[in-house]
Formats: C-alpha cells, sequence, structure tokens
C-alpha cells in the first residue's frame, strides 16, 4: 500500500512537471493544444486546462501503477529508473501515438513527436526518479 | 594599554589563529532541495534549446540563412563577419546540419540528464557563438544572450544530470568502472 502511496506522490509531481513544459514550450499552453486534440477535445479556450487536468489525473494514476508493479522493495535503483523510461515511451506511445495518430486521425508534426518523446521520458525519469527517493528515505528512516 | 585596546588585541589574535587553521577551501555540499532546483533549471533549459530546433529544421534549415546572414551584418568580432561569408556561408549545408544536430544534442542531453556536463558545455560554445554574432543585432537584447552564456556555464559546473536525470544511473555504473580504468574516470567528469 505504501509503494502505491509513494507512485501516486511521484506521479502527481511528474504530472505537474510535464504539464509546467507543456504549457511553457512556445508560448502559454500551446503544446496543450495538440494533447486536447489527442484527448478528443477541440484544443481551444478550456479545453486546454481541461488537457492539463488530465495530464495530471494521468500522470498520478500510472505513478499509482508504477507502485503498484515495482512494490519490491529490494530491486534496486537503476531497474526503477530503467522501468521509469520504459513507463516513459509507453506514455508516449498511448497517448500520442494510439490516442493522437491511429483513433483522433491527428498528424503530428516530425519535431513535435521528437518533443512530445523528450518531454515524456523527462515524465518517466521524474516519476521513478521521485519514487525511488521517497522509498529511499523511508528506509533511512527506518534504519 | 587600556582594557578595550587588549581586547581588541585578544579578538584580533583569536580570529588570527582561526583564519590560520582552517582549510584552504572546505567543501561544499548541496542539500537535495537545491540539487533537485538545479535539475528544474536543467529541464526548462534543455527545452527552451530542442524548442529552437523547430525552426530550423532540414533539410532546408527554415529561418537559419536568415540568421546567419544577420550575424555578417551585427557581429562584434572583427573578421568574423568574412569568416562566415567564405566559409560558413558557401558550405550552409554543413553548417545547418552541425548547429540543428548540435542543438539536438544540447536539448536531449540537458532534458534528460545524459551527460548532461558535456550538453552544458556545448550549450556554452553555442552560446558564445550566438553572443558574438548576434547579440548586439537591432531588436535583440544583449543581456538574454549573456544570460544564456551565464546559464550554460553553471551547468556545465555543476552535476545537476545528478537528479531527474540518466547520470545518475551512468555515475553508480562509471564509479565502479572507474577504480579501473582512465578513460572511465575522464568520461565522469562528462555527467
Amino acid at each position: 500500500m505504501r509503494s502505491i502511496r509513494y507512485g501516486l506522490l511521484a506521479g502527481g509531481l511528474a504530472g505537474l512537471l510535464l504539464v509546467g513544459l507543456l504549457f511553457y514550450d512556445e508560448g502559454p499552453s500551446n503544446q496543450l493544444i495538440f494533447v486536447a486534440q489527442s484527448f478528443g477535445l477541440d484544443g481551444h479556450g478550456g479545453s486546454r486546462g481541461i488537457a492539463a487536468l488530465l495530464l495530471l489525473v494521468l500522470g498520478t494514476i500510472i505513478g499509482g501503477c508504477f507502485g503498484a508493479l515495482l512494490r519490491q522493495p529490494t530491486l534496486a535503483r537503476g531497474w526503477v529508473l530503467l522501468w521509469g523510461l520504459v513507463a516513459g515511451v509507453l506514455w508516449w506511445a498511448i497517448l500520442y501515438l494510439l490516442l493522437g495518430i491511429v483513433v483522433q486521425r491527428l498528424s503530428f508534426p516530425f519535431y513535435l513527436l521528437m518533443l512530445y518523446l523528450v518531454v515524456s521520458l523527462v515524465y518517466g525519469l521524474a516519476l521513478s526518479s521521485v519514487y525511488v527517493g521517497l522509498r529511499e528515505r523511508r528506509n533511512r528512516y527506518i534504519q | 594599554m587600556s582594557s578595550s585596546a587588549a581586547d581588541a588585541h585578544e579578538s584580533a589574535g583569536r580570529f588570527g589563529s582561526a583564519i590560520v587553521d582552517q582549510p584552504a577551501s572546505s567543501p561544499v555540499t548541496l542539500s537535495e532541495g537545491s540539487l533537485i532546483a538545479l535539475a528544474l533549471a536543467r529541464i526548462f533549459f534543455g527545452l527552451l534549446w530542442f524548442q529552437q530546433i523547430a525552426w530550423k529544421m532540414p533539410p532546408d534549415f527554415g529561418g537559419l540563412r536568415t540568421d546567419v546572414l544577420r550575424e555578417i551584418r551585427y557581429t562584434i568580432l572583427p573578421g568574423y563577419s568574412s569568416l562566415i561569408q567564405n566559409i560558413f556561408l558557401t558550405h550552409f549545408s554543413i553548417l545547418g546540419t552541425f548547429i540543428w544536430t548540435a542543438e539536438l544534442l544540447v536539448g536531449v542531453s540537458l532534458l534528460l540528464g545524459l551527460f548532461s556536463r558535456l550538453g552544458a558545455g556545448l550549450a556554452l560554445l553555442l552560446s558564445i557563438q550566438l553572443y558574438v554574432g548576434i547579440a548586439y543585432a537591432p531588436g535583440e537584447w544583449y543581456g538574454a544572450y549573456g544570460m544564456l552564456l551565464m546559464l550554460s556555464l553553471i551547468l556545465a559546473a555543476l552535476p545537476a544530470g545528478r537528479r531527474l536525470g540518466i547520470d545518475q544511473l551512468l555515475w553508480v555504473r562509471l564509479s565502479e568502472a572507474a577504480k579501473a580504468h582512465r578513460l572511465a574516470r575522464l568520461v565522469q567528469h562528462l555527467l
């Protein structure tokens, strides 16, 4: 249960970083337009805010799943970080390739696909780094 | 000697011995919070570089040629404009490929914290080139280029990729290898 809680917290913080990066890129909330369109929203006005909220919620849920899957306390730090990168790639593949291109039939320019891949990897790294940091802090506290 | 003068003398003596006893430079340890803040600065700075490849995409490198032409007119370094005109512009596709690849590498390196000091070093070189070439052109604020340069310098000097980055993973592996291999010790300086 504790590992799920750590995962939820790490996922929420990583999701917040992801929203910050997409908000900051090329002017306020510009990249969130494409994210909103991937979710089937029109990408105008309030839908960007909804997209940001969805990213935050999804990021937190994925963090919870990450914590549940990697709850083994003996799992080495390096492996947790590698699984974080895998989570980032999966996030990119599901959100942009599957939802955006296959389901919504959006055509992302090559630059945007690269940007979303790198930013998704940043999410995965932040998720796994915060998760492993919380776990290690707990272990130090017990000792 | 009056009592106040004696006190002052004694105090100066105490300070003197404290200064003499102190080691040449005491090591500075960054707190976890400072390291996370540094990592966040690295990530957002990396995104700033990554954005710049969007308007100079190959094969024609978009607005890069216009930018290079402005550098010829407004550079602050004597002789630099003829160097750009006679060498860089005549081999524009090579220049474009180099700049695009360099900015992509800087962006990826800083965003992911992968060989972050190497990425920041490359960013420093590109920033120097920008400062010399375009910082004093009309419509540009030279301070922005100065800050670009200084931020690159800070990130080249500090291990910003060791939190929220891949460097934390590489550091452990390289630390083990560094005990036996000189090359691993050298590569460690790039993290």
